[in-house]
């Protein structure tokens, strides 16, 4: 007589191994760590997210303060500005490329591709708005700040969508 | 296996501590029999236990009721087993010779064969044979499913399967002929 192999493992249960003593315990402690770690890590990230802004900020200052006290040398001033606003717009611009060919590489999913490349383009044609807002008011701290704001919700959407399909990946699920 | 409530699956999702244990609590036991069969070892079981339940509780946005919470975990938990019996392991295979495709779908054995038997004799193949036998017979996943949680292409699973019934058969007569001879003696 024979059996099929694939029917005798559906039918009862294998038998049952006990976990170890204090397991629980163990486990408890594993993800009061984890806890712990994620929150340091947020926290860190807050920290980080707060002193860039106080650093633009403090240069914001700095340089209506020096325009304000050498308003004759108008010139000098606003090249100082401008630099240091360039400056911050290239070192995004960079990121921004770098993010986005990463992503290439990992995402190989056309339509995800797609809708990213259209959220960055009308970010993008913002941005250009924006720029002709800023030409016509250098000084103006708002219009220098949506700039930034949008260089980094770019990079945050780089970021966040590679992140994502990291997960995916390692689930496997 | 334990049923569990959404209500308790949201609570965890949002990082209830308290919910996560009475989870972990539900379903370690059956969770932690099946990190066994793979690790064959309590330390490492329990260890890929745990760190798989500290996955999935990270992993809980991508849980959908497509699956039931106990098979989308035990899934998180085998491939934290494979991860451990690394994965080179299993993808090295020669795919030369490839002609017994013959009887592929008989798994006819002795009637007189018990399940015990066979598992122990099944953890006597080589790994990535114990393997894939393991998650065909045992947790009835398909050839999809193996080769997913493996990464091996649909083909090397096929030809692993085919393999690991093929040795497990001759295993089984082996042994069994070893203790007739004996008994006649």
């Amino acid at each position: 007589m024979k059996q099929d192999l694939r029917e005798l493992f559906k039918e009862t249960d294998l038998s049952e191994k006990k976990l170890p003593m204090s397991h629980r315990e163990e486990f408890i402690k594993k993800l009061s760590q984890k806890r712990h770690n994620n929150e340091k890590k947020l926290s860190s990230a807050y920290i980080a997210n707060i002193a860039a802004s106080i650093l633009i900020l403090c240069m914001l200052s700095y340089f209506l303060f020096y325009q304000n006290s050498n308003n004759q040398n108008e010139f000098t001033n606003k090249t100082f500005l401008e630099t240091q606003v360039e400056e911050i717009e290239n070192t995004y611009l960079k990121n921004i490329e770098k993010e986005w060919k990463n992503f290439l590489i990992v995402a190989n999913d056309k339509n995800l591709i797609q809708r990213f490349e259209q959220k960055l383009e009308e970010l993008d044609s913002d941005y250009q708005e924006i720029s002709i807002k800023y030409k016509k008011e250098p000084n103006n701290i708002l219009i220098i700040e949506e700039l930034i704001d949008n260089l980094s919700t770019r990079l945050q959407l780089l970021k966040d969508i590679q992140e994502h399909i990291h997960i995916l990946n390692e689930a496997n699920v | 296996m334990p049923q569990i409530n959404k209500k308790l699956i949201t609570k965890c999702r949002a990082g209830d501590q308290k919910s996560q244990i009475q989870v972990y609590d539900l379903y370690c036991e059956a969770m932690y029999n099946v990190a066994y069969r793979y690790l064959g070892n309590e330390e490492d079981a329990k260890d890929a236990l745990q760190d798989g339940f500290l996955k999935a509780f990270t992993r809980l946005n991508q849980f959908n009721d497509k699956f039931s919470f106990g098979s989308w975990l035990r899934r998180i938990i085998i491939n934290q087993c494979i991860d451990k019996l690394k994965r080179v392991e299993i993808e090295t295979i020669e795919l030369d010779g490839d002609i017994e495709v013959l009887d592929d779908d008989n798994w006819d054995v002795d009637i007189s064969i018990t399940k015990e038997f066979i598992l122990e004799i099944i953890t006597q193949l080589p790994t990535k044979y114990q393997i894939v036998l393991k998650l065909y017979l045992i947790e009835g996943f398909d050839h999809l499913e193996i080769s997913t949680i493996l990464e091996i292409p649909l083909k090397t699973s096929r030809t692993h399967l085919r393999r690991g019934k093929l040795k497990l058969k001759e295993l089984l007569k082996e042994t069994r002929n070893e203790a007739r001879s004996k008994r006649v003696v």
